[in-house]
């Protein structure tokens, strides 16, 4: 008994380092000084906790106890507008996501009707499409449109995306739900109220961990973003951080500004660990 | 009297009825349909583009003009030595992608199916990179994998004591032989998770008492994971293999981020080649017909594990 | 005042008929138990009365008024969903409400039903329980307390005891019979349990293959069953048959067997003729002999179960048709052994 459960604690830890390890590689850099953060070899922890890139990044000037003094990074600026645009980007995408997403799985995973196989095969085949393929039109529709370097733009390729794989994950989880439908018209509800006053209440973390995927999506989205609003006043945080991506020597910076863009990821990983597996990926496909 | 109201209230009801009980195909295609219509908009639009570019010689010279080539632009990638390098690379980090995933997932499952106390915050953990964002994998890959900044370095020096920067070595993890599985190893880690959650969803309803029955007939460790486990996670794990197989082959922030086709065009998959062709050679027809090679080889490839793998699952 | 009166009534998805014609009156506070095997189309039925399904043509009338064309809320009724079904994200208390939700009740005459209803059903202790903590017990206790704070002319019940274990059900079926006594509202009550159907219904409607049987009380369907399919439904031990033909012999009519003739009464057959095939006498109807007698029956002993204070005695004839007969517990029989079945007459059926 003894001898599992300690090589059962041995698994639990290789399994904790293979995980941590890529990420706490390089954010502890966030934490080191400059100086040390491009010392070679590198360090393997912050021993003496500094705080400069934290600051910097966020345009504020530091100076540490030796009276060193740093200022604020060239790109915070970039990094800020980056975060906004970001929240905006992947807000919207989550929206109308939902509100598209929601209504369609419901019909999806509880009614019959024409086409229905066909559709769900198109929606699992637009699954499969590689968003590059996507985005080469997409890019010359918007350069004549007008639509590159704006928000609203990366948002509806965004969709592209988000939409297909968020109808699958959610169709599996609505069939999964108890059928309280015909329990719901006796007590009075039209249809449409069923859906809005019933089902979405009792779906809400299936609906949660869609909206959370959507998001996470969209916040994290890198190749689309690139292309279409990098440079620009639209630019998100992945294309911002892609400013320090090959600069040298300042780690700490690239360091700290992924900080930012991991702290979203990170503050919902303990719902998504509950909740994923309710999403019942395998049942649409059988 | 009371009858008059009484039959002016089945009335009212009986419009009531007229007006809200839609059919229930009626109703599902009212939800369904703004978004067939996006469907149409954001799938049929750049598909019937892509199809229509793919067959045009693009140019720039004076604003963005197009010439028709018919099939040249299938016909020049099938010519062409960097197609059929993409393809091989393409192949290779797809395999040792899923093939890493797969066990990961299995492993990381198992785990978590075991372990009682601190399950959730060894859930939390285990989950973080699949919520975290591909570029950001990317950049720690990179950051971890090279030499003057990487692990490799800092443990192996400062075991030998070599802890000045003359003294010590670099040690790269990064070299052309090794770049696409090192790439796989990283998607791996990316996406083991998924397959780990969904695993142990499907662990979970394996009953208590079919172990005690492996027991009663004295089956070792092995032989239960092979009898008891295996078994029910079988359409689980297809389609998972599926699923890791689809989102391997379409990935390219990682790789774009991690080693951006490089060292050379040692890690230049598919998607890489398209996405450079398109946006760096602004060679937007070639690369149009290279995404339908793609495309092919997703849909074939999925098929392909379908007809030998899942088909047979079906009865079960 | 009348209760519910289904005329005619018919049902078919595309051109399978579900329900052929059914035409049923259900006087005012009886509890009337349909009673089928699944698939019957005893479900179908409901929703029908329920408003759940559209009929292909008929009328319902539920408290003299017209309800055929109405929606489900509008037909003044409650029902009790298979497994006592409650929206499992709400607490026992807010799926009480949800019956009053979309109604006129005004707010201090709801917490009056509520109050009233939580006090027959004793449920206060679970008000703040969502369906997934109560035992099923306690669901199907909020589940009849969210039908009776509507106040309904009818209570409709599919199945509702259905996913509960043998003694639960043993202990609520009374519950239940009291409760609709008490309130005195007409009540349909759909099942495939004979058990249920004999112990809860004044009126018991047998349904099979979309027709209805036999329409009777729980004393008329077990002792003048209308039809075959009636008669092996109810009972436990089911009734057995023998098969031959009936005829009119010299010495009067008896059914032909492979054993020779079984006699049969001269009114059995008056009502039947010449058309029946098989002779169902009860279990407890038929005496075996070690011995032949006249009319009897040779049967081998092939298994003996043992419930206390009687025993049931299955029996093999040589084609391998199964009888079971009820004897005492001092029988002495045991298996293998080769006897005689005498039934008496006097209680049996033609079919």
């Amino acid at each position: 008994m003894r001898r599992t459960s300690l090589s059962l604690g041995l698994a639990a830890l290789v399994a904790v380092i293979w995980t941590l390890l890529p990420i706490y590689w390089i954010l502890k850099t966030a934490f080191i000084a400059p100086v040390d953060a491009v010392a070679f070899p590198a360090p393997l922890w912050p021993s003496n906790p500094h705080f400069a890139a934290v600051h910097n990044i966020f345009g504020f000037g530091y100076t540490d106890a030796d009276g060193r003094e740093f200022l604020p990074a060239g790109q915070s600026k970039q990094v800020i507008n980056g975060l906004k645009n970001s929240v905006i980007v992947a807000f919207f995408v989550t929206i109308i996501t939902l509100l598209i997403i929601v209504p369609l799985s419901y019909a999806f995973a509880r009614f019959e009707f024409r086409g229905k196989t066909a559709l769900l095969m198109a929606i699992l085949f637009s699954v499969a499409v590689p968003p590059v393929s996507t985005l080469i039109p997409f890019y010359i529709l918007f350069v004549k449109l007008g639509l590159t370097g704006t928000a609203l733009g990366l948002i509806i390729i965004n969709l592209t995306i988000t939409v297909p794989f968020v109808t699958w994950m959610l169709i599996g989880y609505f069939r999964n739900l108890p059928a309280v439908e015909p329990l719901a018209r006796v007590d009075g509800f039209s249809r449409l109220s069923t859906l809005i006053f019933i089902v979405i209440p009792m779906a809400r973390s299936g609906i949660a961990v869609a909206a959370i995927v959507s998001f996470l999506f969209a916040w994290n989205e890198f190749v689309f973003a690139t292309q279409l609003v990098n440079g620009t006043p639209a630019a998100t945080l992945p294309t911002a951080v892609s400013g320090f991506l090959f600069l040298q020597p300042q780690p700490g910076l690239l360091s700290a500004s992924l900080w930012i863009s991991i702290i979203p990821a990170a503050l919902v990983a303990f719902f998504l660990q509950r909740h994923i597996a309710e999403m019942n990926l395998v049942e649409p496909v059988k | 009297m009371a009858s008059r109201a009484e039959a002016r209230i089945q009335n009212e009801a009986k419009l009531a009825l007229k007006r809200i009980e839609l059919s229930n195909r009626q109703f599902a295609m009212l939800l369904a349909l703004p978004v067939i219509l996006f469907l149409v908009m954001v799938m049929a639009y750049p598909m019937g583009y892509a199809i229509w570019l793919s067959m045009q010689e693009v140019s720039f010279f004076g604003g963005f003009r197009t010439s028709f080539v018919g099939i040249e632009n299938y016909r020049e990638a099938l010519y062409s030595d960097n197609f059929w390098w993409s393809v091989r690379v393409t192949v290779q980090f797809v395999s040792v992608s899923v093939v890493l995933a797969m066990l990961i997932g299995l492993g990381l499952a198992l785990l978590m199916h075991r372990v009682r106390r601190g399950r959730a915050l060894l859930g939390t953990i285990i989950i973080l990179p699949w919520s975290m964002s591909l570029y950001g994998a990317g950049v720690m890959w990179q950051y971890l994998a090279r030499g003057q900044s990487g692990v490799a370095s800092s443990l192996i020096n400062r075991m030998l004591g070599r802890t000045t920067p003359d003294t010590a070595v670099e040690y790269s993890l990064i070299s052309s032989e090794q770049i696409v599985n090192l790439l796989a190893l990283g998607n791996a880690w990316n996406l083991a998770p998924l397959v780990a959650f969904f695993l142990l969803a499907n662990l979970k309803t394996i009953p208590e008492r079919l172990y005690d029955l492996a027991r009663v007939d004295r089956l070792n460790i092995w032989q239960r994971f092979l009898n008891v486990t295996l078994p029910p996670l079988q359409y689980t794990l297809f389609v998972f293999t599926t699923i890791t197989l689809i989102l391997s082959m379409k990935l390219l922030d990682f790789i774009f981020v991690m080693s951006a086709g490089g060292p050379g065009d040692a890690s230049a998959t598919l998607t890489f080649r398209l996405f450079d062709l398109a946006f760096r050679q602004s060679n937007y027809g070639l690369s149009a017909a290279i995404s339908f090679y793609l495309l092919f080889l997703i849909i074939g490839s999925a098929l392909a594990l379908f007809f030998f793998w899942g088909r047979r699952l079906e009865d079960t | 005042m009348s209760g519910i009166e289904i005329t005619n009534l018919r049902k078919s998805f595309g051109n399978v008929k579900a329900i052929e014609e059914m035409t049923l009156t259900i006087p005012n506070g009886v509890f009337c138990v349909i009673l089928g095997p699944s698939g019957c189309g005893k479900s179908t039925m409901l929703n029908c009365v329920a408003g759940l399904e559209d009929v292909t043509s008929g009328t319902i009338k539920i408290g003299g008024r017209d309800v055929t064309n109405l929606p489900p809320h509008a037909r003044d009724i409650a029902m009790v969903f298979q497994s006592s079904l409650l929206y499992p994200h709400l607490t026992a208390l807010q799926n009480v409400r949800m019956s009053l939700k979309n109604s006129d009740t005004g707010a201090v005459e709801a917490k009056r039903r509520i109050d009233h209803a939580v006090g027959i059903l004793e449920i206060a202790s679970v008000l703040d329980k969502k369906p997934g903590a109560m035992s099923g017990g306690q669901r199907q206790r909020v589940a009849m307390a969210k039908a009776i704070v509507r106040n309904p002319t009818a209570f409709l019940m599919d199945e509702p005891l259905a996913a509960l274990d043998a003694a639960l059900r043993q202990s609520l079926r009374p519950e239940l019979a009291a409760l609709q006594r008490q309130l005195g509202t007409t009540t349909i009550f759909v099942t495939h349990d004979q058990v249920e159907a004999m112990t809860l219904g004044d009126l018991i409607v047998v349904m099979n293959d979309g027709r209805v049987e036999q329409i009777g009380t729980p004393d008329e369907i077990y002792n003048n069953p209308a039809t075959k399919f009636v008669a092996a439904f109810i009972g436990s031990p089911p009734m057995n048959f023998f098969e031959g033909q009936v005829e009119d012999l010299n010495n009067g009519p008896a059914l032909r067997t492979q054993y020779g003739p079984i006699a049969i009464p001269r009114h059995l057959f008056d009502r039947m003729g010449g058309r029946a095939h098989s002779l169902g006498v009860r279990p407890q109807h038929i005496d075996i002999n070690r011995t032949k007698t006249d009319g009897s029956i040779p049967g081998t002993v092939f298994a003996i179960e043992n419930l206390g204070k009687e025993s049931v005695i299955i029996l093999h004839d040589t084609a391998g048709h199964d009888y079971r007969v009820l004897v005492g517990p001092d029988h002495g029989y045991s298996v293998g052994e080769s006897t005689y079945m005498c039934p008496d007459l006097s209680q049996a059926h033609l079919f």
